[in-house]
């Protein structure tokens, strides 16, 4: 009897598994289209949570075939290829631009071209945009939503502390790789504090040096026979580009004691008010947020130039469909970034939601800038109007952002192919002449060049 | 024939009983056994069948034979990582066999407080690595304000910018891993230390014994076993380092603290290669195959 019961326990609770196990397929209701979107706010961002439900809930009642299912998954380059190979991410997520061709050589994304220009957006995106979020067949597969290039970032404080001011009381902006390095002396010997930051692992080191190698005029690679490309940096320029890096250690003193830094590291130092300069683009926001640096404190200038020219990195943020998503899925999830405000019209209902956005940003203490980091779409009205939300609600000075928004540098892409690869390579470069005082950079970037020829461009 | 019948009559019957009897148990283990199908092994088939296969995300486009082991080995970095993971489980042995073991016998011999002790030596094992690596990383900081540095500064000494220096990095990196480990394997030595009869040493001591010859001659020969053991298990362990490296130094400087681990995360979570990801893989696993035939049988051994 005994056994008869357990035999029957196991059976039930078997089943009771099975049935739980198989409850997670169940589909939804015929006759409306269930989007999931991705980057949801969590429970412990309770305004927000709050604000976005709303939102789902009105969003829901104008578009009663439209069901919004919330995903709190965000872009992050750790979890991001399980969820794609798992098939489990979100259909509308959040990625950066340099993760796009990835993405789409990788099956990740879908082809949202023809929706795209069912919506009339296709040709509302700024064509300077459109070219990071397509492929080289002009398929569209992303939706950007924010967009900037490298800039010069300054702890205004620190600066006034080591006495590089003007006449007028301002700061004094370096315009030249050389300033920067001068500039950058100076904070260490009068503040003790580091002058300048550059990340030097997880591939920050080599995304932050394009920069100054483009402006010594370095060509990193060139598009060879049949489409092939071949590494070309193994120059005098890109040596005399590791040998500025070089020098800003050994020379100039100028860079902080720790060399074994990532990007978010090298935030952090500057942040905390540990460094005087750092490339990094606007708002900044995470540096006030996180390591509670005073937003008055942050001027943005132009990428400095260098004796070959000046030159930034473009960079930005982008929504990308999963490439399971069906055809009223991708509207659907259209039609919702229409409705938050990420799509090229203001309508009054947009505008509302932009000034209720900026309302809790600065009531957070968050910063609000005057404008938009780097127009996206054409519809210059609609820009304007935007724009004009932002600057009733502006919480800084824009004039520690003028030298920025001059753009007196020159905007590049990232490079074609293997870029992640080549700044892993630039990486390790960049370590061995911040910790070996006799490096020979000459020999150093031969070497990279090579490998990066063998080991990722002949495998491409 | 009628005795051929009953015995036939016989196994079947014998063949149901064992049957019912095995029901229940194939019904509880139904549900365990389809999870460690799903998560262990189908992906460990799936991971070795993919590396002989060029991919698109994770779907097989084109067979491709040996080509993915081929670009993993002639890889100009494969030798240095290769080479540094030796390194890694060298210097493991060296610092971290014989600490846990002194501190063993350490606990073995007093009296008062032992139980204070190997409670509070074991809470760095229940920390996660990702934690214990970072509460490290601001150990080695370099500069005034590391951890380490303003100890040292108390004695005069420079400050040093620690994981910068390539000879240093990997060593430093064990220590962290010992410090982490070393309580479950304290643990370990001390319950075969305990398994020890006490007579043997009265014995000794009566003989005139001080503590060095207790161990040498009454402690060590029961040791052995376990000391082999644990080495074989901490080899196994350390050739696969990943999160240290990663959280550390980023497999810096120069590729000096590299590890195969962390090369296998860059190739599938850094630059989506992951047929290479699941060549190396298979490499390693085959490393460490080995690794584990060879921990079986000294286990064997040793129960025997």
């Amino acid at each position: 009897m005994k056994t008869l019961i357990s035999k029957c326990c196991s059976i039930f609770l078997a089943a009771v598994l099975s049935v739980s196990v198989l409850a997670g397929c169940q589909k939804g209701k015929s006759g409306v289209t269930e989007v999931s979107i991705g980057a949801w706010p969590t429970e412990s961002q309770k305004e927000l949570l709050e604000q976005q439900n709303q939102y789902k809930a009105q969003f829901e009642e104008q578009n009663q075939d439209i069901k919004i299912i919330p995903d709190t998954y965000k872009f992050d380059v750790k979890t991001f290829m399980v969820k794609a190979g798992a098939n489990q991410l979100p259909n509308l997520y959040n990625t950066y631009f340099t993760e796009v061709k990835k993405n789409i050589a990788h099956g990740f994304a879908a082809d949202i071209t023809d929706e795209l220009k069912e919506m009339g957006w296709y040709d509302a995106i700024s064509p300077e945009i459109r070219k990071y979020v397509e492929d080289e067949n002009g398929h569209v597969f992303g939706v950007p939503f924010d967009a900037y290039a490298q800039g010069l970032c300054i702890n205004k404080s620190i600066f006034k502390e080591a006495g590089l001011v003007n006449s007028d009381g301002s700061v004094m902006i370096p315009q030249t790789l050389d300033e920067v390095a001068e500039f950058a002396k100076t904070i260490k010997e009068k503040t003790g504090k580091a002058g300048f930051v550059i990340s030097t692992t997880n591939n920050g080191g080599g995304w932050q040096f394009m920069n100054i190698a483009w402006d010594f005029g370095v060509e990193f690679m060139k598009e060879g026979e049949k489409g092939k490309y071949i590494a070309t940096f193994d120059t005098q320029e890109c040596a005399d580009a590791l040998q500025y890096v070089s020098d800003l250690c050994w020379k100039y003193n100028a860079l902080p004691d720790n060399k074994v830094i990532d990007v978010n590291e090298g935030r952090r130092i500057f942040g905390t008010g540990q460094a005087g300069m750092i490339f990094y683009n606007p708002s900044g926001n995470d540096l006030v947020q996180k390591y509670g640096m005073n937003k008055d404190d942050l001027l943005y200038a132009s990428m400095p130039s260098g004796p070959k020219g000046r030159f930034a990195q473009m960079g930005g943020n982008l929504y990308m469909f999963s490439a399971n998503s069906t055809k009223e899925q991708i509207k659907a999830g259209l039609k919702w970034l229409e409705f938050r405000g990420s799509g090229p019209f203001a309508t009054d209902e947009i505008l509302e939601k932009s000034r209720n956005t900026c309302k809790i940003a600065v009531e957070k203490g968050e910063i609000v800038m005057g404008r938009d980091t780097f127009p996206i779409w054409n519809d210059e009205e609609s820009n304007k109007k935007k724009n004009d939300i932002r600057n009733e609600y502006c919480n800084v000075d824009m004039k520690n952002y003028e030298d920025y928004y001059e753009f007196k540098a020159t905007l590049k892409p990232e490079e074609p192919v293997c870029a992640q690869q080549l700044y892993a390579i630039l990486d390790k470069c960049i370590q061995e002449v911040l910790t070996n005082k006799n490096a020979d950079c000459k020999a150093l970037v031969k070497q990279a060049n090579e490998e990066f020829q063998k080991n990722h461009l002949d495998k491409e | 024939m009628n005795s051929l019948q009953t015995d036939r009559k016989t196994v079947i019957k014998k063949a149901r009983i064992q049957a019912k009897r095995n029901l229940s148990g194939w019904i509880l283990m139904f549900v365990p056994l389809l999870l460690f199908i799903m998560i262990v092994w189908r992906p460990l088939l799936m991971g070795i069948s993919y590396s002989f296969f060029k991919l698109k995300g994770f779907t097989p486009t084109e067979f491709v034979g040996l080509q993915n082991f081929i670009d993993v080995i002639t890889d100009t970095d494969f030798p240095q990582t290769l080479m540094n993971t030796v390194k890694y489980v060298v210097w493991s042995l060296v610092i971290g066999m014989p600490l846990p073991f002194l501190v063993a016998v350490m606990l073995n011999e007093m009296i008062h407080g032992k139980n204070f002790f190997r409670f509070t030596m074991y809470i760095p094992v229940i920390v996660p690595i990702i934690a214990t690596s970072l509460i490290w990383k601001e150990i080695y900081l370099g500069g005034s304000g590391g951890l380490l540095n303003i100890a040292l500064s108390y004695f005069g000494i420079t400050p040093v910018d620690w994981l910068s220096n390539k000879n240093l990095v990997i060593p430093l990196i064990i220590v962290s891993m010992t410090w982490h480990g070393f309580g479950g394997t304290v643990i370990m030595y001390l319950a075969t230390m305990q398994s020890i009869n006490q007579e043997l040493y009265e014995a000794a001591r009566l003989d005139g014994a001080g503590l060095l010859t207790c161990v040498r001659h009454v402690m060590m020969p029961h040791m052995g076993g376990t000391v082999l053991l644990l080495a074989i298990k901490q080899i196994i362990s350390v050739f696969s380092v990943t999160e240290q490296p990663l959280v550390m130094t980023g497999g810096g400087p120069n590729g000096a603290s590299m590890s195969l681990g962390l090369t296998n995360y860059f190739y599938a979570f850094k630059y989506g290669q992951f047929e290479k990801s699941m060549a190396l893989g298979v490499i390693s696993f085959m490393f460490m195959l080995i690794l584990t035939f060879i921990y079986f049988q000294v286990d064997k051994k040793l129960s025997d």
